[in-house]
């Protein structure tokens, strides 16, 4: 200990601290490595966070928001039939190395990801293509200021598709040169342009000063893996870096409180929940499933167990999605009329259920504590659970099973949401023709009556009509119970006071394009 | 000599091939389809085709060895999944932040550990001889990880004497700008081998100094310290070599924890990342970097004992 | 082979009681030389009060190790009901820990006891036998070599998947080689010495001569190492266990509640310091041990 003093004082003898400050940076420090900067491949935040500055779509999400506002587009028009987009293309605009973007770089962008005899469909694994352009039929260039993108059924959230991370522009040219390094080497029209990835070190982006959208007020971004929560917070309250990201929920009292800091807070697009098998007993009978809903304490996870981390949840729908209303079937938690429900039913309190749970996975928050918390509070009703505990992998396996197979009674998951839509969280979690191995809806639920709304909702382009057809079929999936929703979790950073004018944005994605240092 | 290295490379080739079936075999023991562990939820079949293809999953295993072993020697690596880049040139960089650091701390661990068994044997039973011991006692137990977090919120955070995570100031590269970010994961995992060497210093040096040789020098009449760094150091010093041989492994093993505690770019945090993402070209290829390169560090001290030791015979 | 691995060190201290007068007894001789060791006698005393303690923990404490109760938590030390406080989820340390050093404790002299068996097998066989055995085991001994120890561990979980017992399996196969190479020397000096030969003509079997007339001769290092090798398997396994690899929360274990631990390390010291304490202990308490037994077993080595 002795040694490493004198070591110590030796080094900081000699380094002489200067720094040139008349250029502003920020450095942010991520949780984990960034894996690509293609907005075509994202996958994970760590990426999108520092990719995502130095792109556009041709639809934005707005600041703070999941409406949509012209991006690459000034505008667009649908077809009556709801099977042909056709986008008028910003004029101007240039690609970070130079070349111009146009209707043909449109048409790359999406043929690359979507058509395998694209020459350049080799350039990545394009995760959220199906998702995004699955229902593309044709891209059509008309000139170079107009594309046309034609669908193959009419599908009402297509517009919110094309404001997703992977309906991003990037320079053809730059594919052209980079083919699959284009991970490494990208070239977008944002607010931010690339200059360097040390891997493990640090991603440096500088501001574009040609971006149409008007240069950023920031010269420089640098974003830095550091994996440990501990080290991260360490380095921001040391005054090494600036923008920290997954506080531990007992150091954020510390932060609020602290002089030089602040810290931002808002509710992601994210549900946790517990899904009960609808086809099998004791689950096909709907008392049981309320009684279940009854029974977990979630106000008592969200306090104890998450902290501030997330907010509870009332609804499969989070409070930042278009069409979410709270008018649904209340949950509060109510013991007595669980076992109510469950006489009710005529539930056999000797069975024994295995409640499946991952040992971690994305979005899954805690979920050995909070599986743990459900057990002993349904134990308190007399639902006997075994906590089955199983690796992400293995776990996804076993869950997404067709339903002859599946043997899963109940387990826990979380779905984040892509594209703003409420399609995206009620129709692929809880549409019949989402069963497994179709989608998400992995309780089997099935509702005829909700099946049609959801159906007639992702068809129609009436935004009032849709709003009306997403609330009815909220309060039938929640009086029906399928889910047990517990949270919505919180995006939360913290950052210097002198950084400005920061906001989070429900797709978890930063935007530092407003941001100013004082 | 010629020969003695020559037939210890040749014993090396069935090592080498043994190494890379483990290697080899950790994608096709683990449970569930690999394809779709790596890819996750959202993956359609098509990439998922497209990967198993890839790597090769439809054929029998014997054939996918061969065909990954093929690969391997001509240099490509395969891809990683996760971080969308060469397997190759990425363990290259990361190995280098791992040996700087292991280096590093081996330069640390050798000085200070040397230095404290020669004061420990010089003065023994006495105060220092003591503290030392028991500082190197308490050193050579303690948890490299937890050591690691301690010496962060003293020396980062209480103190704010050092960077605690990383490896250069932001934007800058270059050994200079390395020397600070050096210290803190240096000297976190340089102390159960510095224990260790000092340890093995003082019982060797002991052992040296009682010897008639050294009571000859005493007797006639050399300066204690000549007596000390002249004579019975060098002699001491062979036992000590071979710990510190031993080291090697122990560095090389620490690194993996000290990197992830201090976010040091290295190939630890890649290999325990991919094992964590189920990124099985990132693990193989990392494994298999670290086995190899291990097995011609330990080749290379193996020559150079045989050079230092006249008691070690070459057949 | 199903011995209970501490037996093996607990033995000396028994069977001292019993056979106090007989002074011509090596067993005894070693014992007497140990007993004189205070220091290791201090090693050997902790180890012992530890592994009571964490045998007896239902009876000292009347907490469940896993059952949360939120409104309790992160309580520091000396808190009422809570002498050394409660973790980030209300869990009692004191139980935790108890409970925590069965599981480490137990890992570190399993682990030892399993890499032990194969070691001394594939050691004799190969020695003993020789030829294309000899060969083939000793290559897959210098395959294992190869492998920076924590490495090689690292390896096995990756192809096992994380989780504590796949974490154990793979600290005892990394400490194989070492018992292997101990005993293969041992055997390749004596087999043919001339007793052995005689033995042989006598007529007695390979399994006799093997155990009766040239293992104990290996013993010595053997029992060294072993007490040695337990706090660098307890040490490796909470590495593992920090890592994400090894044993998964909830369970008390030393390595996983130091790693719950090490997110609160400002807000709450005590839940990760306690347990790198209790590492520490248990280790330190062994190597203390193990020096001792070094020092008694071969006495030359003493200085």
């Amino acid at each position: 200990m002795l040694v490493l003093g004198l070591m110590v004082l030796a080094v900081a003898g000699c380094g002489g601290e200067e720094q040139a400050l008349e250029d502003t940076q920020i450095i942010i420090g991520l949780q984990a490595e960034p894996t690509t900067l293609d907005p075509a491949q994202l996958t994970d935040y760590n990426s999108s966070r520092a990719a995502m500055e130095m792109y556009d779509s041709l639809i934005r999400f707005k600041d703070g928001s999941t409406e949509l506002e012209p991006g690459l587009a000034t505008e667009w028009e649908i077809s009556d039939d709801g099977l042909e987009y056709t986008f008028k293309l910003r004029q101007g605009v240039k690609f970070h190395d130079g070349t111009p973007f146009d209707a043909d770089a449109v048409k790359f962008n999406i043929d690359r990801q979507i058509d395998p005899e694209h020459p350049y469909h080799d350039t990545g694994e394009f995760g959220y293509a199906d998702f995004t352009f699955g229902m593309v039929e044709e891209v059509v260039v008309v000139d170079a200021e107009t594309v046309k993108i034609i669908l193959n059924e009419p599908f009402a959230p297509f517009l919110g598709n094309m404001a997703m991370n992977s309906a991003s522009m990037v320079s053809p040219e730059a594919i052209k040169e980079y083919g699959k390094d284009i991970s490494q080497n990208p070239v977008g029209t944002g607010p931010f342009k690339f200059v360097s990835w040390n891997p493990g070190v640090e991603v440096i982006l500088e501001k574009n000063e040609d971006c149409w959208r008007g240069a950023p007020n920031v010269d420089r971004l640098i974003f830095r893996p550091i994996v440990e929560d501990q080290t991260r917070l360490t380095e921001l309250e040391a005054g090494n870096i600036d923008f920290i990201v997954g506080i531990p929920p007992d150091d954020l009292e510390r932060l609020k409180d602290d002089a030089d800091l602040q810290v931002v807070e808002q509710p992601g697009m994210h549900t946790w929940y517990v899904a009960l098998n609808c086809q099998r007993p004791p689950f096909n009978d709907v008392r049981v499933r309320q009684a279940v809903n009854y029974a977990i304490n979630k106000e008592a996870i969200v306090d104890n167990i998450l902290k501030g981390t997330g907010v509870l949840a009332k609804n499969i729908l989070p409070p930042v999605i278009w069409s979410y209303t709270d008018d649904v079937q209340d949950y509060s938690y109510n013991p007595e009329k669980a076992r109510e429900l469950l006489k009710e039913a005529g539930y056999d309190e000797s069975m024994t259920i295995d409640f499946y749970v991952p040992k971690s996975g994305s979005g899954m928050q805690q979920p050995v504590t909070m599986a743990t918390a459900i057990q002993s509070d349904l134990e308190a009703v007399g639902i006997k659970t075994n906590i089955q505990q199983l690796e992400w992998g293995t776990y996804l396996d076993k869950m997404f099973q067709p339903v002859d197979k599946s043997d899963v009674l109940m387990h826990e998951l979380s779905w984040l949401g892509d594209n703003g839509d409420p399609d995206n969280f009620l129709y692929i979690l809880l549409s019949g023709e989402q069963w497994p191995t179709n989608g998400f809806n992995e309780g089997f639920y099935k509702n005829p009556e909700v099946d049609k709304l959801l159906k007639e909702a992702r068809i129609i382009s009436d935004q009032d009509k849709r709003v009306e057809l997403y609330q009815q079929a909220q309060k039938l999936i929640m009086a029906d119970s399928p889910l047990v929703v517990v949270d919505h979790e919180t995006q939360i950073v913290a950052m210097k006071k002198k950084i400005k004018g920061f906001e989070l944005h429900p797709t978890g994605v930063f935007r530092f394009d407003k941001v100013s240092i004082e | 000599m010629l020969n003695y290295i020559l037939k210890r490379l040749l014993a090396l080739i069935p090592v080498l091939i043994g190494v890379s079936i483990l290697v080899f075999l950790i994608l096709h023991l683990s449970p569930g389809d690999p394809a779709q562990i790596m890819l996750g939820t959202k993956a359609t079949q098509q990439s998922l085709d497209a990967l198993r293809e890839q790597l090769g999953l439809d054929l029998p295993l014997h054939q996918q060895y061969f065909q990954w072993i093929t690969n391997v020697l001509k240099g490509d690596w395969g891809r990683s999944i996760q971080l969308k880049r060469e397997v190759l040139p990425l363990v290259l960089t990361r190995f280098k932040a791992t040996a700087t650091l292991a280096v590093f701390a081996g330069i640390i661990a050798i000085t200070f550990g040397v230095l404290a068994g020669i004061v420990s044997a010089t003065k023994q039973y006495s105060l220092w001889d003591r503290l030392l011991m028991f500082l190197a006692l308490v050193g050579f137990c303690l948890p490299v990880f937890w050591l690691g977090l301690i010496l962060q919120v003293i020396f980062g955070l209480k103190l704010n004497w050092l960077p605690v995570s990383g490896m250069y100031p932001p934007g800058q590269t270059g050994l200079g700008n390395m020397l600070k970010f050096l210290i803190l994961p240096g000297f976190s995992l340089a102390t159960a081998s510095m224990a260790e060497i000092a340890r093995m210093t003082r019982s060797s040096m002991l052992e040296v100094i009682r010897q008639d040789y050294i009571r000859t020098a005493r007797a006639k009449g050399l300066p204690e310290r000549v007596v000390i760094y002249s004579h019975a150091l060098r002699n001491a010093l062979i036992p000590v070599i071979t710990v510190v041989g031993m080291q090697i492994g122990f560095l090389l093993s620490g690194a993996v924890l000290v990197e992830i505690v201090f976010g040091w770019p290295g190939i630890g945090t890649l290999m325990v990342n991919g094992i964590l993402a189920r990124d099985f070209p990132l693990v193989q290829g990392t494994i298999l970097f670290v086995a190899t390169t291990y097995v011609f560090v330990n080749l290379i001290v193996d020559i150079v004992y045989a050079f230092l030791d006249p008691r070690i015979s070459y057949n | 082979m199903q011995t209970e691995p501490n037996v093996k060190i607990d033995q000396p201290e028994a069977a001292a009681e019993d056979f106090e007068v007989i002074q011509a007894d090596p067993k005894q001789e070693i014992w007497r030389r140990l007993k004189k060791d205070k220091i290791a006698v201090a090693g050997g005393c902790i180890l012992v009060v530890v592994i009571l303690l964490s045998l007896a923990a239902p009876y000292l404490t009347s907490y469940n190790p896993n059952v949360v109760n939120m409104a309790d938590r992160l309580l520091p030390l000396g808190s009422p009901g809570h002498i050394l406080g409660t973790d980030h989820l209300g869990r009692d340390m004191l139980t935790r820990l108890l409970y925590g050093g069965r599981i480490s404790v137990a890992i570190g002299f399993t682990a030892v006891a399993i890499a032990m068996f194969f070691g001394i097998l594939i050691g004799l066989l190969a020695g003993y036998y020789k030829g294309f055995f000899d060969i083939l085991a000793m290559r897959f001994i210098d395959i294992l070599m190869a492998f920076p120890y924590v490495l090689l561990a690292i390896a096995i979980i990756a192809a096992l998947g994380p989780g504590l017992l796949n974490a154990m399996i793979a600290i005892s196969i990394v400490g194989i080689p070492y018992y292997a190479r101990i005993v293969r020397g041992t055997v390749l000096s004596l087999r043919e010495q001339e007793y052995i030969e005689a033995q042989k003509a006598l007529g007695a079997s390979d399994l006799r001569i093997l155990f009766k007339h040239i293992l104990p001769n290996a013993l010595s290092p053997i029992i060294v190492a072993a007490t040695l090798d337990v706090g660098w398997m307890i040490i490796a396994a909470s590495g593992m266990s920090f890592l994400g690899l090894g044993a998964q929360p909830p369970m008390a274990e030393w390595g996983v509640m130091l790693s719950d631990g090490k997110d609160f390390l400002r807000v709450a010291p005590h839940i990760s310091l306690l347990p790198g304490m209790a590492i520490f202990m248990v280790v330190l308490s062994l190597n203390l041990l193990g020096d001792g037994l070094r020092d008694a077993l071969d006495p030359r080595l003493k200085q």
